[in-house]
């Protein structure tokens, strides 16, 4: 039966949309990944939403001589909260104690460092915030680490021939925080709850840097010398141009990385865009091209029809024809994906940035929900169009 | 069993006009297994009446019966099961595919009748002249034999009631002695009736005839 209505049909339609098919797939495929593991990465939800900065006074001569204090006021803090463009607004606590992290994994070489531990409100990480509490009774300390930081990781670990970890890896990697001056040092375990793009220093919860600040510190006084300030939806534009007119800085790469996000944002929603135009228009071909079919076959089907056989056996004939199509294009769009996505993971690893690429399943569930679309508008059209000529 | 009943049938396009007719506008009962023919001159609606009974037209006024159901009423289910096994057809036009050879027009019958296959069919083949034809494409041959492709696909298959349409129009007399007693065989096998309809009428098949 195939024969009899496929044959003698011209087929460039058919090929045109056959290429646009396997690009408009190729291209959703990219964009769900792109989405999907830039959401793993950390960035989507920034992406796609409000826009936080770390802010800080710009410290000018003055402050050598003791004019210009580069901390926060609680009335400043409340006049940035009352602007219109402001989302949230909050101080960043920072140690004001020597502590240094250590690696002490036999996966890895014996790793020290003197690092910089804050604490934000939960609201501006991307964790839960159950799982980002401390109490004495816990030994055991959650943090947050900069992607930065894991950078530098690797980076460290490449130059020593040894492999990268990912983030699933360096969350299993016994760490410990070392507090307390030199020879009286406190060994707190940590593990490590979650990743962060917003922040570089290591994240601790409030209540446990508030505790070792106590504990481990003689001075009194907070130091709030930075802020994080998120801007509402649409409003980034308005809080740059607040912190510039009022003396406040954040980092030109923070910036430049929000802008950067700004940018990427609108390439992948782009992306997003050209593949459900080009797979609309090249599906729309397939179905056109399933009409002209049906056209030319008006004689041979009702001739089938009168001689006995069901509206659904010769349904079934394009049904399918156009799924095994379908499918083979399928396989052809996951194979030029699967390439793609090796090019550009090989330029981001050139970058420094690791991001998993492989077919996730959420690239399989977009295919599998254009391929049920596709299959219940042949099944739809040809169903119509045999019945009519019963 | 196929029977037919007709209740003042009229086809639109005759329904200003005024006919004289043993099947239009009258009450007309076909009975089950019986042979009959519809004898008219052209453009009377003998194509139309086999059409209306097929149910692939229903362009008239009154009602057609078909064993006691109206044949606008029949579910598509209904009909596949009709046309599958229990009318079989010769159209005027023959409904045959010319880019197919004769041996896939005739494979496009969904169900062969009782111990029919290939061998049987080639034997009727045979019998009518067209057995070489087997692998010839249709549309290379004359519609004599066209015709007498038809006859056979439409024999091959079990049925209650054969409908033909002209069936021997294009065929010379030896070619229509061969087909009428081939039909008549079959008839027989499948204890089937018939309607044929015909110019000037069929001699030697025993068919009881109706003016249109």
């Amino acid at each position: 039966m195939k024969r009899l209505f496929f044959k003698n049909q011209n087929k460039w339609q058919f090929i045109i949309a056959l290429i646009g098919v396997v690009l408009g797939l190729t291209l959703m495929l990219l964009a769900v990944q792109l989405f999907n593991k830039s959401k793993d990465y950390g960035e989507a939800s920034e992406l796609l939403d409000d826009n936080t900065l770390v802010i800080q006074k710009k410290i000018g001569r003055g402050a050598h001589l003791g004019i210009g204090k580069p901390n926060f006021t609680s009335l400043q803090i409340n006049q940035i909260k009352a602007r219109d463009f402001v989302a949230s607004c909050s101080a960043i606590l920072s140690n004001k104690f020597e502590v240094l992290v250590q690696i002490d994994d036999p996966i890895i070489p014996s790793f020290n460092s003197n690092i910089y531990l804050q604490s934000v409100e939960s609201e501006y990480l991307d964790i839960p915030s159950q799982k980002f509490k401390w109490d004495t009774s816990k030994k055991v300390v959650p943090i947050v680490m900069p992607r930065n930081f894991l950078i530098m990781l690797n980076t460290f670990l490449s130059a020593s021939q040894l492999p990268r970890l990912s983030e699933d890896l360096i969350t299993n990697v016994k760490m410990n925080l070392l507090i307390g001056k030199r020879g009286q040092r406190d060994v707190f375990p940590a593990t490590i709850i979650g990743f962060t793009n917003s922040f570089s220093s290591i994240l601790a919860p409030n209540e446990f840097l508030n505790w070792a600040n106590r504990k481990y510190s003689i001075e009194k006084e907070d130091m709030r010398s930075q802020l994080v300030v998120k801007a509402k939806k649409g409003s980034f534009g308005l809080l740059e141009k607040y912190l510039e007119e009022n003396g406040f800085e954040s980092s030109s790469e923070q910036l430049f990385i929000e802008r950067l996000k700004s940018g990427l944002s609108a390439g992948i929603i782009g992306v997003i865009s050209l593949a459900i135009l080009t797979l609309f228009l090249s599906l729309m071909l397939m179905i056109q091209y399933l009409q002209l079919i049906l056209t030319n076959c008006t004689y041979e089907i009702s001739v089938m029809l009168r001689l006995g056989h069901t509206v659904a056996k010769i349904r079934n004939v394009f049904l399918s024809y156009f799924s095994i199509v379908f499918l083979i294009m399928s396989v052809i769009s996951l194979i030029t994906f699967y390439i793609l996505s090796q090019i550009i993971e090989q330029k981001l690893i050139a970058s420094g940035i690791i991001l998993e690429t492989g077919v996730s399943v959420y690239s399989i569930l977009a295919l599998c929900i254009v391929f049920i679309t596709f299959v219940g508008a042949i099944y739809y059209n040809a169903s119509l169009r045999i019945r009519a000529l019963f | 069993m196929i029977e037919i009943e007709l209740n003042r049938v009229c086809p639109n396009v005759f329904e200003d006009i005024e006919i004289k007719s043993e099947v239009w506008n009258t009450t007309l009962r076909l009975d089950n297994g019986g042979r009959y023919q519809i004898m008219a001159q052209s453009g009377k609606g003998k194509t139309s009446f086999l059409y209306f009974l097929l149910g692939l037209r229903s362009d008239y006024k009154g009602d057609i019966y078909l064993n006691q159901k109206k044949i606008l009423e029949i579910k598509e289910e209904e009909w596949i099961i009709l046309r599958k096994r229990k009318i079989t057809s010769i159209f005027q036009d023959l409904q045959l595919i010319n880019h197919l050879s004769v041996a896939e027009n005739i494979g496009l019958v969904p169900e062969y009748a009782e111990g029919y296959n290939e061998g049987l069919i080639r034997d009727m083949l045979m019998e009518v002249g067209i057995a070489d034809k087997w692998h010839e494409k249709v549309k290379t041959l004359s519609f004599g034999q066209k015709q007498r492709v038809a006859i056979i696909r439409a024999l091959c298959k079990p049925f209650e009631l054969l409908l033909c349409d002209e069936p021997f129009s294009h065929l010379d007399e030896a070619n229509t002695m061969i087909c009428r007693s081939l039909i008549l065989k079959r008839l027989d096998e499948e204890q089937a009736g018939v309607i044929i309809t015909s110019l000037d009428g069929e001699e030697g098949m025993g068919l009881k005839t109706i003016n249109l």
